[in-house]
């Protein structure tokens, strides 16, 4: 397929993530509960697969690197509305939202007491950009030039009033260039083939944020410290363990935990039955889709817009969100809630059997059967092939035979690639806290629409026109609007039907504070939590 | 296994009246060949079952970015030696294995050998305790059942052994789990260590063993609890086939002519069982016991997993669903060496212990 | 080095460790009436009971083992006896559904590695030399890897589906067929009336089938019923790695895994495990009394 910088940038590719997290499927489990005072323990499946900025891409390694490294904004809490200063401490837009200038802030140090200069933010930029990694596909358009030791100017490829959001990231994490280049690392346009410094990066940290890497063990375990020379307030926890437990087990251990822990995992059904004294902090930011495949070449039953339609008219969305549990919600289009531009809960889509009946009966489909292809995995502690056999069973009152087709991950993803899949299901969240980041995977001709056949030439005109809107509307109120229309039409016109919300979860110890779900990428800021 | 089919197949009167010694060597030699012969195989059917999976290394491990980018997945490919037809992919990976290097994993991005060497300690903390475990209890209450033959002890043991062979692995760790961590609350839910400490200096790499070299007995204490829930229930895994055949043995033993006699002579009971039984009954633990190491060793993939133990099971594990042939092979070959050289050492101990082959 | 055990004459070759290992050996009570044995009884019954649920899961099952309901999770109820799962379906049903599955298949595995490994071994025994040497070489390949790991592999390569399992588990399980045929044919290959009905030029398929085959059936019934709750357990544990049956199938092993989500829905894995449980038990139980029966050494009362 073709990918302009532009559409690059953008292309949401949550199933990469779960490419690398293969580990999710794996159960896990960790010893009991953490109770020293210095000690913080965080359980979660691992998804991780690099602690190297240039390279992280999963939830558990984004977590431990948003910790490692001080990027040039971020957000606190679970506030997403605005950006705030980190190693910068001011910035400035240009009108046409191509050139952002970045400040930094003089008394930042790495951890081996060298200062942060804009060298080494110009330096990990262009690596993050140059190594083409996982992460890199929404900097593809970015280049960091320097203008002097405290100012970084960071040019976009086309107007895009999001840079600063997506230098919040884990990711754009500041790296200390000296010793990542004497490792090996480069920041040339040849980085994906000769820079060498992900290895040493894997086994220590060289970043400026309030902690250091102590042992990095990705089938076990995480162990961080305070950085001893950072720059900002002091963490309450000296020590950090991220421990790789599997959801069964984080529910058995957040039943029994009297210590400062975390989890990261438990959601929907898991959280019933927890002591009421932990503390929950949640937010919706994750959505689960049906595709089918637009090419009748592939399916034409798949290609039908009736089938599709009566597919979307037999779903009980309140159910399937039930089985994500307390938190979830019936899907009104394809941005989570806790975006802005997201649909009202007004909007959520409902069940109507008679109306598919109607639609496949005027569509003369008789019985159609369609193979429904999911990844064998449980995402955030919910099964995914629990929700397909939900589906399934809602399909089958409107006369729909769906037969369930769980593949292993990697088979997955090389069969949605392949393009030739007449359904599949699957979880999407965002690249990075913008929901217009959406609209380029989506879209007709673009990273998921065209694993499903969704071509422009397929797709219908106002669709493609909305889509446009979206992404040339610079304003952001205006843009949320864009979106929400844009959404209304895939909803009418598109081979997706989103089906329900779930929210990420951070359960913590009662006596914890701070600790926070960030819909941000990093789950939680683990130098935040302190307790009572 | 290989002895017996190598016993079988000379005659056995010829090899009986060469000297001793060239006949060791000999069998040594035969025993070496056929275990790289082994070795072989494995990498063989390795090789060929990972290309028969549909799946792409690429797609397992590169961003969609980079794999919209030719250059980058033919520099991949390239780098991971992918382009090159599967023969030459195998005859490399042969060559790079008789120079001791057994390759990179793709997920770990470390060298297949420190993986292993830093995840089989793991295993054998878990397997060793199990396996002695499995052994003093099933030798004696194999030789109780023997023993009491026929009446209510050998019944309930027979019942206890067959549970033991009955019993889904992975439904016995969750049941455990759930009653002695989540009812009871006695025992931790898994991993090696309780967080609050850090893993003692490394020197074998068990976390037992390596916490007493270093005195550090509090960390001692927790890795010991740590172990009790998967070694229980890797026990009960093995315990039962080696009951089972101790048992069997010892009534073998039993009514052979020299015990008869033995008892025909007034010697008493106690003194008939040490003098007679217990060697009679090791022959049969040691012939089984190397396939039932293997047997814990295949067991503990299902239940590492759920304890979220770090040794070789979940690596094998998250290799295989990660499609990472040199961690697959890896670990192939490790569990088929220590296969052979287990079963290597059991014929070699048999041997030695057999009163009737040191007769002869 | 373990010529020591070809004393007697013995129905198979018991220098093999791998034949001695899936045989086991010696009689419980075997000198008893099987009216006399309570445990063997009580194992016929429980098999029996299975077989009969098997057959009539649709009469006797209260619920459709599909069939979702809003009552997600219910515990222990009088309507529903086992509990529901998290998509409200009645635990009962399914496992009564699930025996329709896990018993027919294990069938099928064992008969199918029965078939396999049994003409591999006689031809193997029978031929000696070469093709023995190789077929031996073979096994032993195959029993050098864990045996979950090279069925999840198997099966994750032809992409999971009941048929890919149980192709994988006969592949892992056919070489202990084929040890055990072999060791039988090896033993009455040396015999004299063998020797004799050669000379007389009765060719090798006949000789196969008048006297080798005959010889073999008594360990091979003994080893297929043993083996049979293996093949039970090895499918619900490929099941619960996600490698079995399709969902929404009632697999045991899968409604396993589902339970293993959330222990403190005990009900969800503890029925399925028991159903399991019990269905391996009888086996092997009704597997140690026919090998006491069957082995003629015996039923010479030794």
């Amino acid at each position: 397929m073709s990918v302009t910088p532009r559409h690059a940038r953008r292309v949401g590719a949550t199933l990469v993530a779960l490419a690398l997290a293969t580990a999710a499927t794996a159960c896990t489990a960790g010893g009991a509960g953490g109770g020293s005072a210095k000690t913080l323990t965080i359980d979660t499946s691992f998804v991780i697969k690099s602690l190297d900025p240039g390279h992280v891409y999963e939830a558990t390694g984004n977590t431990t690197v948003h910790a490692l490294y001080d990027t040039l904004l971020t957000f606190h809490g679970s506030d997403m509305t605005k950006p705030q200063p980190d190693l910068a401490t001011k910035y400035t837009v240009s009108a046409d939202a191509k050139t952002f200038t970045f400040t930094l802030r003089d008394d930042a140090r790495f951890s081996d007491g060298t200062p942060v200069t804009a060298d080494d933010v110009v330096f990990s930029l262009n690596r993050l950009r140059n190594l083409k990694a996982s992460p890199a596909v929404t900097v593809g358009g970015l280049t960091a030039s320097k203008t002097d030791a405290h100012t970084v100017v960071v040019r976009s490829a086309t107007a895009d009033p999001n840079v600063p959001i997506i230098l919040t990231q884990p990711y754009t994490g500041i790296v200390n260039s000296k010793v990542v280049k004497q490792k090996g690392g480069t920041d040339g346009a040849d980085a994906a083939k000769s820079d060498t410094a992900q290895k040493y990066l894997d086994g220590a940290s060289a970043g400026s944020g309030p902690y250091v890497l102590k042992s990095f063990d990705a089938s076990s375990q995480v162990v961080l410290t305070a950085n001893p020379k950072y720059w900002g307030a002091k963490p309450t926890f000296s020590r950090v363990v991220l421990r790789n437990m599997d959801v069964q087990n984080q529910k058995l251990t957040m039943a029994k935990t009297t210590g400062a822990e975390l989890a990261l995992d438990l959601s929907g059904k898991m959280l019933e039955g927890l002591p009421s004294s932990l503390k929950q902090s949640s937010a919706d930011d994750t959505f689960y889709f049906l595709t089918l495949n637009a090419d009748p070449a592939v399916s034409k039953v798949a290609a039908n817009p009736a089938f599709v339609k009566a597919v979307r008219a037999s779903i009980d969305y309140p159910g399937v969100a039930a089985l994500f549990g307390g938190g979830a919600t019936p899907a009104a289009g394809v941005v989570p809630p806790a975006y802005p531009g997201a649909l009202p809960k007004s909007e959520a889509q409902h069940q109507d059997i008679a109306a598919a009946k109607k639609l496949l009966a005027d569509a003369g489909l008789k019985n159609p059967t369609v193979s429904l292809m999911y990844p064998s995995i449980t995402y955030r502690g919910v099964d995914l092939g629990t929700i397909a056999t939900k589906v399934q069973g809602d399909a089958k009152k409107a006369g729909i035979r769906l037969t369930l087709d769980p593949q292993p991950l990697t088979s997955f993803l090389d069969k949605q690639r392949g393009g030739k899949v007449a359904m599949r299901f699957s979880p999407q969240s965002l690249n990075y806290p913008v929901a217009a980041s959406l609209v380029n995977n989506l879209a007709p001709g673009q990273g998921t629409a065209a694993t499903t056949g969704w071509t422009v030439a397929r797709a219908d005109k106002r669709v493609v026109a909305a889509g446009k809107k979206v992404q040339d509307t610079l304003d952001p109120a205006a843009q949320q609007a864009a979106l929400q229309d844009w959404q209304r039409l895939l909803n009418q016109y598109s081979p997706y039907i989103p089906l329900a919300y779930n929210s990420g979860v951070v359960v913590a110890g009662a006596t914890l504070t701070g600790a926070e779900y960030a819909p941000a990428g990093w789950q939680v800021d683990i130098a935040a939590v302190g307790r009572k | 296994m290989s002895a017996s089919v190598a016993a079988a197949g000379e005659a056995p009167a010829a090899a009986r009246r060469r000297p001793r010694v060239p006949h060791l060597v000999r069998f040594l030699a035969k025993r070496l060949a056929v275990t790289v012969g082994l070795l072989w195989g494995v990498t063989v059917v390795t090789f060929a079952l990972v290309h028969v999976v549909p799946g792409d290394s690429a797609t397992a491990n590169l961003s969609e970015q980079a794999l919209n980018d030719p250059a980058l997945v033919a520099a991949y490919r390239a780098r991971w030696g992918l382009d090159q037809p599967v023969y030459v992919q195998y005859l490399r990976y042969l060559w790079n294995l008789l120079h001791g290097d057994l390759g990179t994993s793709q997920q770990t991005g470390k060298p297949v050998l420190s993986d292993l060497a830093h995840y089989v300690p793991a295993t054998m903390e878990l397997a060793v305790p199990s396996m002695v475990l499995a052994l003093l209890i099933g030798t004696a209450v194999g030789m109780l059942a023997a023993v009491r033959h026929g009446r209510a002890t050998d019944q309930v043991v027979r019942v206890g052994s067959l549970l033991g062979l009955s019993t889904p692995p992975f439904w016995l760790s969750l049941v455990v789990l759930y009653q002695f961590f989540y009812l009871l609350g006695v025992s931790p839910s898994g991993g090696r260590l309780s967080t609050d400490f850090s893993p003692p200096p490394t020197v074998t790499g068990m976390y037992t063993v390596d916490s007493a070299l270093a005195g550090q007995w509090a960390e001692w204490w927790d890795a010991v609890q740590h172990l009790v829930l998967p070694v229980l229930v890797l026990t009960c895994l093995t315990v039962a086939t080696l009951i089972r055949f101790v048992r069997s043995a010892m009534l073998e033993v039993l009514s052979t002519d020299y015990i008869k006699a033995a008892h025909a002579k007034g010697l008493p009971g106690f003194t008939v069982l040490r003098r007679h039984l217990l060697r009679a009954g090791l022959v049969p633990v040691i012939t089984v016991s190397g396939l039932a190491f293997a047997a814990l060793l295949s067991g503990t993939v299902l239940v590492e997993n759920i304890f979220g133990w770090p040794g070789i099971g979940q690596y094998a594990y998250r290799s295989a669903t990660a499609l990472d042939l040199p961690s697959i092979l890896g670990v192939s070959l490790f569990v088929a060496l220590v296969y052979t050289v287990v079963n290597l050492i059991v014929d070699l101990v048999y041997g030695l212990i057999d009163p009737r082959i040191r007769l002869s | 080095m373990t010529e020591q055990t070809t004393q007697a004459p013995v129905p198979v070759d018991l220098t093999d460790r791998r034949v001695r290992k899936a045989l086991g050996r010696r009689d419980w009570f075997a000198h008893r009436p099987l009216w006399r044995q309570p445990l063997t009884v009580a194992a016929l019954v429980v098999v029996a009971g299975w077989l009969a649920v098997a057959a009539l899961a649709n009469v006797l099952a209260p619920y459709d083992p599909l069939q979702q309901d809003d009552a997600t999770y219910a515990p222990p109820s009088a309507a529903h006896w086992f509990g529901t799962d998290e998509l409200g379906r009645d635990i009962l049903s399914r496992l009564l559904f699930g025996a329709r599955l896990s018993i027919p298949l294990a069938l099928v595995i064992v008969v199918l590695a029965l078939a396999v490994g049994g003409v591999l071994g006689l031809v193997a025994g029978y031929l000696g030399r070469f093709v023995d040497e190789a077929l031996m070489r073979l096994t032993d390949l195959v029993f050098a890897f864990p045996q979950i790991i090279l069925a999840m592999a198997v099966s994750a390569a032809f992409g999971p589906s009941t048929r890919n399992a149980v192709l994988a588990l006969v592949i892992v399980s056919w070489p202990v067929y084929a040890r055990v045929i072999r060791s039988s044919v090896l033993t009455v290959r040396g015999e004299d009336y063998l020797h004799a009905a050669r000379l007389l030029g009765v060719g090798p398929v006949t000789a196969l089938r008048r006297d080798v085959v005959p010889n073999s059936v008594g360990p091979a019934v003994v080893l297929a019923t043993l083996e049979l709750g293996n093949a039970v357990l090895m499918l619900a544990a490929l099941s619960f790695l996600g490698l079995g049956p399709r969902p929404p199938a009632p697999e045991w092993g899968a409604m396993i895994a589902l339970g293993s989500h959330d222990l403190s829905k005990w009900w969800v894995s503890v029925f399925p495990g028991l159903a399991i449980l019990t269905v391996v038990l009888a086996c092997n139980v009704l597997g140690d009394a026919l090998r006491d029966r069957i082995d003629p050494r015996f039923a010479k009362g030794r």
